[in-house]
Formats: structure tokens, C-alpha cells, sequence
């Protein structure tokens, strides 16, 4: 306990390695004091190599409680703090994938196509089911186009290709158009 | 020879659509997948246009345009960031990083030819 | 399914080779793909697929990456020489030394150069032949730390015997200069052995990483190739701490520390792109 006081309380010191340090050390634990420190100090740090050991840190710790707190950053302005987020939920895979589940149908359509690729590029084992959700329902043009892409890549069966066609009758621009076009041809169609 | 654009974005969707419609229209196109993936093809070969992606793993949109913007030899070189991202804020954290515009995907083919030819020179602005 | 008769169409090739890219920055053109396509194969065999687009989804869905690195482990073949990469090396002793010795050390202090993951051996030694041509007459000092996991390697190494095909790419002049011919096998002598030091570091091992302190230039070199996201960027990170401050970090030919963890800086050089500290 002492310890990890001490890790916590070394992430606000002033010398750079310290805190790079404080932040390896932070993943050997697994309570919440820890997940919530390395959390602020991923959003935080000014240092980009501190953040990430953070980001290495969450993913060693792995947990579900690490999916929730970092699905909090999806939303920073900060590009590199929502994206090294959205790393973190891609390497925990199917722990991470009731988080997941629900960035899927945010409201903002930016957190959405972070979530798109989340599933797209990580490890889960209903990627495919996912991700045709996405393309059937999804209003924004972005979001469902990123859909559209991975499936191209990770589904092919015939419910995934009516997906795809799918999409024609709901939107006509020729970015999406192209982006099924290629998808499809991936699947070998 | 034609302007040279490169593309950065992690999309492989994105960067042949950009590719098949810009090089159908005279321009040569290379592509990157992250920021410094992008730096280092910018490093090593001279372009005349950079077309950016905001939301990338491993170094965004933003990293790639103050590395360029820090370097001497890449500062001039024009940025157009084309992201998802709509709102006031990013737009200006986009031009506060060095892009020249910042535009919204997705992008009809003949904005994206009009914003190449126009930031590499080819026509006037106001064209 | 026999050899023969495998082949994988092209948009499934452009598919694979998209996701290697992706995940390595390795990236196959058209003109490997029999190269690729010989090796899917044998994976699709040892893992009991006939359609290649069954194996791909097995690939791309396998949760623990194994698969993923076994294939791209039979994809890079590890082929060790002496004087490997040669515009890197070139790089090293023409542009990053003399910076490196403008920082002072070689005169307040020797300068340390790590060969992380050295195999047999020819990496290291091929540095200190480097250093010791370009830095022993004026009186600089100099180490190369080698280490590897594998101690059968190390063991190996320290021998500092070579058949003919490891030292082809050796300029004449060294070879003569550095190597003694015993009944067609190549052996390094002292002066260059003695510059060498070898011993066993897991690099994914933080409390051995901790001990590996204070130096000028890292060659890990078709190394972190084999190891998977999240274990290439702790290996980064500690990386970043093994070095002072301006060190720099050199990679294969073929791998990019855009894939691995944005926390080095870009430097251009003549011969060569490197990550620095």
C-alpha cells in the first residue's frame, strides 16, 4: 500500500524519468488508485513518453475497470490523449468489449468512428456481428464508412455482403459508394 | 512531371480514394499511415502538398504538422487536414498546428482536386 | 491442398499484405507475393487450414497473436552477417559518431554501444570493428554490450568463429586486418573480442532493463519484429531510459518505429533515417 502511494505521489514529481518510472512501475498493480492515476496522468502528462508508459501500464493491467476509464478519454480534445485511449481499448480485446459495445451507439459521431476502429483493428470475437451493426444503422457517413472497410476486411459472409448493398440505398456519396465497392472486392465479389 | 501530394491517413480506404482520383487528374500521390510514417517519407523525398488525417495510433495529425512546421527544410510546404473532426475547436487546434485549411470528411472528388490544385499553385484561389 | 496448386488471389494478397503493413510496416508488393505465398502456405498447413480465406480469419482473429508472429516470423528470416545493412552502419560511423563525440564522450568517458538481441554475434562485433577504425588511433574508448535470451546464441558468440558465408560482406582490408583463417573458417582476434562483451538480457524483463544504463546507440535490428504491440512498446520504453539523452536507436531496414511508440525524435541523415532520444 505504502508503495503504491508512493508510485501515485511520484507521477506529479518535476524530473521527467521519475515520473516515467512511477508510471512502469504503476502496471505491476491492479486496484482502482492505480488505474485512476495512470488514467489522469495518460490525459495529462506533458511529456509524451510518460504518457506512453501510461498507455503500456493500462494495457499490462488489463482489466475491465481499465476499459472504463480509458473509454472517458475518447472524448479529449486532445488527439493524442483520445487515440492513445482507443490503443489501450483495441489491445484489451473482448475485455474491453461491453465498453465497446456501447461507444458504438454514442452520440458523438467521433467517439463512434474511434469505436469503429477499436473493433476494427483489436481482437474481438463478434467483430464482425459489430460491425455490420454499424453499417445497417449508423447515420453518420464516416462512422459506417470506417465500418464498411474493416468488414471488408474481416467479414464475407452473405449477411455481411447484403450489409453492404445495404448501404447504397442509405446514403449517396461517393466516398462510401467507393469505399463498398472495395470492400465487396475484398470479399471477392 | 506532376505537383506530388502525400497522403497521410490510417485508412487504406481513404488513401486509394484519394490516390485513384488524384492521380487520374496528373498528381503523383505517396502514401503514410501515421504521423511518422509521414514524417519520414517527408524527409526523404520533397512534396508539394500534404493531405492530413487527424485521428491516427502511434502519432496523429497534429504531431505530423508541428514536426513539419518545427523543421526548416518542410515548414512551407502546405497541409490540408481532412478529419472527421467538425467542431470550432478542432478546426483551430488543426490551423494552430500549421494545416492551411481544414476540411470535413467525407470528401466529394471534385473538392478534393479543387483544394490540391489550388493549395499546390496550379490555380489561384480565387479561380 | 498441395503446393502446386495453392495460390492466393490478388485481392486476397493485397488484403494480407495490407494487414502486415499495418501491423509491422512491412509492406510486400506484388512482387514477393510467391515469396508470401509459399510461406502462407506452410502456416495454413501447420495450422490446418485449406482456404486461404479460413486461414485469414484465424490470422486476424486469433485473440493471443501467436499466429500472427509465427507467420511473420517465417516471413523475416533471420539471416545474421557481418557488416548487414551497410548504409545503417555507414550512417552510425560517418554521421552519428561524430555527434556523438562532440557530446564529449570517447574522451571524459568511453562510449557505449548496446547490440540488443545479438544472435551469434556478427552485429557486435561488426560495431567494434567500426569503433575501433574509426575511434582507437586518436585514443577514445569504447564498449559494445551484446546480449541476448538465448544463451546457446551467446555461448556462440563469444567463440567468434565464422564460416566463410557470415563474413562475405567484410571489406577486404578487415577481414585481413581483424580475422585469422583456420581451416576455412574465419576467427575475430583479440583486439577485437576483447572490445565485446556478451551476456543474457530478456528484453521484455524490467528489472534487467533497469541494469542496461547510459548509452550512446542501440542496433536492435530485426528484433522487436517478432514481438507483439504491446511488448514492442515496453521494450521502447526502456529503450528511451537506456539512453542519455540525444542516443540514438537503430533499427532493420524494414521496421519503423512508427509502428512501435511515438516517443523518439526523427532525424534525417545522409545515408539513413533514425529515431533519436
Amino acid at each position: 500500500m505504502e508503495e503504491l502511494s508512493r508510485l501515485i505521489e511520484l507521477l506529479n514529481s518535476e524530473d521527467e524519468m521519475e515520473r516515467l518510472h512511477a508510471a512502469e512501475e504503476l502496471g505491476d498493480h491492479t486496484s482502482s488508485e492505480a488505474i485512476l492515476s495512470l488514467v489522469s496522468c495518460l490525459e495529462k502528462d506533458e511529456s509524451r513518453v510518460v504518457q506512453e508508459a501510461c498507455v503500456a501500464s493500462l494495457c499490462r493491467i488489463g482489466t475491465e475497470e481499465v476499459a472504463e476509464e480509458v473509454a472517458k478519454l475518447l472524448r479529449s480534445s486532445d488527439p493524442y490523449v483520445r487515440n492513445a485511449a482507443s490503443e489501450v481499448l483495441q489491445l484489451l480485446g473482448d475485455r474491453a468489449r461491453h465498453v465497446v459495445e456501447l461507444l458504438l451507439r454514442d452520440p458523438d459521431p467521433d467517439v463512434r468512428t474511434l469505436a469503429v476502429r477499436v473493433v476494427g483493428e483489436g481482437q474481438f470475437s463478434n467483430a464482425s456481428a459489430l460491425l455490420r451493426s454499424v453499417v445497417l444503422n449508423d447515420p453518420d457517413a464516416n462512422v459506417v464508412a470506417s465500418a464498411v472497410e474493416y468488414l471488408g476486411e474481416i467479414g464475407g459472409s452473405s449477411e455481411d455482403r447484403d450489409a453492404l448493398h445495404e448501404v447504397r440505398a442509405r446514403f449517396s456519396d461517393p466516398f462510401l459508394e467507393y469505399a463498398v465497392e472495395t470492400a465487396l472486392r475484398k470479399m471477392g465479389e | 512531371m506532376g505537383k506530388k501530394v502525400l497522403v497521410i491517413d490510417d485508412s487504406s480506404t481513404v488513401r486509394s480514394y484519394y490516390r485513384k482520383i488524384l492521380e487520374a487528374n496528373g498528381f503523383a500521390v505517396a502514401e503514410a499511415i501515421n504521423a511518422y510514417e509521414g514524417i519520414e517519407k517527408a524527409l526523404e523525398e520533397e512534396f508539394d502538398l500534404y493531405l492530413v488525417d487527424i485521428n491516427m495510433t502511434k502519432g496523429t495529425g497534429i504531431d505530423f504538422l508541428r514536426e513539419v512546421r518545427s523543421n526548416p527544410e518542410l515548414v512551407a510546404v502546405p497541409a490540408a487536414v481532412i478529419s472527421t473532426e467538425s467542431e470550432e475547436k478542432d478546426v483551430e487546434l488543426s490551423l494552430s498546428a500549421g494545416a492551411n485549411v481544414h476540411f470535413i470528411k467525407p470528401l466529394k472528388p471534385e473538392t478534393l482536386l479543387e483544394i490540391c490544385r489550388i493549395l499546390t499553385g496550379e490555380v489561384a484561389a480565387d479561380g | 491442398m498441395n503446393r502446386s496448386s495453392f495460390s492466393i488471389s490478388g485481392e486476397e494478397f493485397a488484403r494480407l499484405a495490407d494487414y502486415i503493413y499495418r501491423r509491422t510496416g512491412i509492406f510486400y508488393d506484388e512482387n514477393k507475393r510467391y515469396y508470401v505465398e509459399k510461406r502462407v502456405f506452410d502456416r495454413m498447413k501447420a495450422t490446418g487450414h485449406e482456404k486461404f480465406r479460413d486461414y485469414f480469419l484465424y490470422l486476424r482473429c486469433d485473440a493471443s497473436g501467436q499466429e500472427f508472429q509465427r507467420l511473420v516470423n517465417a516471413l523475416t528470416v533471420n539471416e545474421t552477417y557481418f557488416f548487414r545493412e551497410y548504409d545503417q552502419l555507414k550512417c552510425f560511423a560517418e554521421e552519428a559518431l561524430p555527434e556523438m563525440l562532440k557530446g564529449g564522450c570517447g574522451r571524459e568517458r568511453p562510449l557505449r554501444v548496446w547490440s540488443a538481441g545479438c544472435s551469434t554475434g556478427e552485429e557486435a562485433y561488426t560495431l567494434a570493428i567500426i569503433l575501433l577504425e574509426m575511434l582507437d588511433s586518436d585514443g577514445f574508448g569504447f564498449e559494445v554490450h551484446a546480449t541476448d535470451i538465448n544463451d546457446e546464441v551467446l555461448q556462440q558468440a563469444e567463440k567468434g568463429v565464422y564460416e566463410q558465408r557470415s563474413v562475405r560482406e567484410v571489406p577486404s582490408v578487415y577481414l585481413e586486418k581483424y580475422f585469422v583463417p583456420v581451416y576455412g573458417k574465419y576467427c575475430l582476434k583479440p583486439v577485437v573480442k576483447e572490445k565485446v562483451r556478451f551476456y543474457q538480457v530478456n528484453l521484455l524483463d524490467r528489472a534487467q532493463m533497469q541494469k542496461m544504463r547510459g548509452f550512446d546507440a542501440i542496433f536492435c535490428r530485426n528484433v522487436l519484429i517478432y514481438f507483439d504491440d504491446r511488448a514492442r512498446r515496453e521494450v521502447a520504453l526502456s529503450f528511451y531510459e537506456s539512453l542519455r539523452p540525444g542516443g540514438f536507436i537503430f533499427l532493420g531496414h524494414s521496421e519503423s518505429m512508427s509502428r512501435i511508440a511515438p516517443i523518439f525524435r526523427v532525424r534525417k541523415f545522409k545515408n539513413a533515417i533514425i529515431y533519436q532520444k
